[in-house]
């Protein structure tokens, strides 16, 4: 199971790169393999701004809707629209072209709230 | 389940949008783990992220009056009416862990068996008996909680059930969730019973709630409150159950006499963002006045029927099939 030690992680099976004031998030490689095949990725809340836990968008896979979380409060600045196309792309490289969202950060004090590698590795064991 | 308290529910509706928006309700406004039963009307349910229009039979429904709700759950186009049982089993857990459908169905096919059904879990979540698949099931979760439901087709009208979800899908281009098509069969078929579903229903109910522990419950005020709530905003609307489709396109050529019409639509939000027309017909006045009034007019046969109805009959007829 692949849990890159630069990134941040969520209880909910979400990932946390920063960079700057912006949180950049999909899911983890984990959540992807418990999931399946990925059939739809739903995210209709571009430009709005969402406290942490609030939902983001839905994701489709064999049959199971969940809902996606925000990990951190922002306004959401930007969406991976290659998804909608391609929501495969979570399944086969979820910590890079799989990413979903881009926050901007109102709260980054939050990201200290958000698991380490090590610590979402015990998570899932 | 086990070793928590679990409540048992029996719908009092054979309403769809009631028993929707109760699945919902029980989802999210409860903290028990519950196993849920209905029952109907003859409806058929789509998927979350499904294309409504491109996944039914939108002349056979109409006319036969059958109407089209979409659920909260994934997956593809069911067909329900009086002769299925639906049951839906809500239950916490472990983010991340929620979705194990061969748990969660594990004790229906128990049931099943006992019941002298031999059934067995499928390998698209579905239950069979024998190659014919009896069930079809589905989940959502939300925060901690997973919802599995599924049909059990007991005494169904299989021929509506097949007429119902014969689709013109060629005629749609997107990225939505697509239905599979199985061949089904009835159980009462297979266990030559007589019984009627309701009964059937109560056998099955009465089976989970020992397996569970599961204590009956009535719904309170409250719910009913908010499952109206939710049926009058939501489950009851054109814009949840069809506008909510996933972006598409839609491209159909239809002939009357010696006109023909050709009409390619962009739909966003059930909302026509982009339509032209190519017709024969002499006077393309009429043609630019029609794609005038569709363009941001909902994909919704009266609706249009209602924005056409000042052109000559034989535009009408032709645009409007040409547009479902």
């Amino acid at each position: 199971m692949n849990i890159p030690e630069n990134l941040k992680f969520t209880k909910d099976h979400e990932w946390v790169k920063v960079d700057g004031d912006v949180a950049i998030v999909g899911i983890t490689d984990f959540a992807q393999n418990e999931l399946g095949d990925i059939v739809f990725v739903e995210i209709e809340t571009e430009d709005e701004d969402l406290e942490k836990e609030d939902v983001f968008g839905t994701i489709e896979a064999v049959k199971t809707v969940s809902d996606l979380y925000m990990p951190v409060s922002g306004k959401i600045i930007e969406v991976n629209e290659e998804l909608e196309s391609k929501p495969e792309l979570v399944n086969n490289d979820p910590y890079n072209e799989g990413w979903m969202i881009k926050i901007k950060m109102s709260k980054p004090e939050q990201l200290n709230d958000l698991l380490t590698a090590a610590q979402y590795q015990e998570l899932i064991s | 389940m086990e070793h928590k308290k679990t409540l048992y529910v029996i719908s009092k509706s054979n309403d769809p949008a009631y028993n929707l928006a109760t699945e919902e309700v029980l989802l999210r406004n409860y903290e028990e783990n519950i196993v849920f039963l209905y029952i109907n009307k003859p409806s058929v349910i789509v998927g979350k992220h499904q294309n409504t229009l491109s996944e039914i039979n939108l002349s056979f429904l109409k006319s036969h009056n059958i109407p089209v709700y979409r659920r909260l759950s994934g997956g593809g186009t069911v067909y329900h009416d009086l002769g299925n049982i639906n049951y839906c089993l809500i239950e916490n857990g472990e983010a991340g862990k929620l979705v194990d459908f061969v748990r969660a169905t594990t004790p229906v096919v128990e049931v099943l068996k006992h019941l002298g059904i031999n059934a067995r879990h499928g390998k698209r979540n579905d239950l069979l008996c024998g190659y014919k698949k009896i069930s079809g099931n589905a989940c959502h979760v939300y925060k901690s909680r997973s919802m599995h439901h599924g049909t059990l087709l007991y005494n169904s009208n299989l021929s509506y059930l097949t007429e119902s979800l014969k689709t013109k899908n060629i005629h749609f281009k997107d990225r939505a969730v697509k239905s599979v098509r199985s061949e089904v069969e009835n159980i009462s078929r297979i266990i030559k019973s007589k019984k009627q579903t309701t009964e059937f229903l109560l056998e099955i109910g009465e089976y989970l709630k020992k397996k569970y522990n599961a204590q009956p419950w009535n719904l309170t005020t409250k719910d009913i409150e908010k499952i109206d709530e939710l049926i009058k905003n939501k489950y009851e609307t054109w814009q949840w159950n069809y506008g909510y489709s996933p972006m598409y396109e839609f491209k159909k050529a239809y002939k009357t006499g010696n006109y023909t019409f050709l009409s390619q639509l962009k739909v966003e939000k059930g909302i026509i963002q982009h339509i032209e027309i190519k017709s024969n017909y002499p006077n393309a006045n009429f043609i630019k006045k029609a794609e005038k009034v569709i363009h941001m007019a909902y994909h919704e046969k009266e609706y249009i029927q209602n924005c056409l109805s000042d052109l000559p009959s034989e535009i009408q007829e032709g645009i409007i099939n040409s547009l479902f």
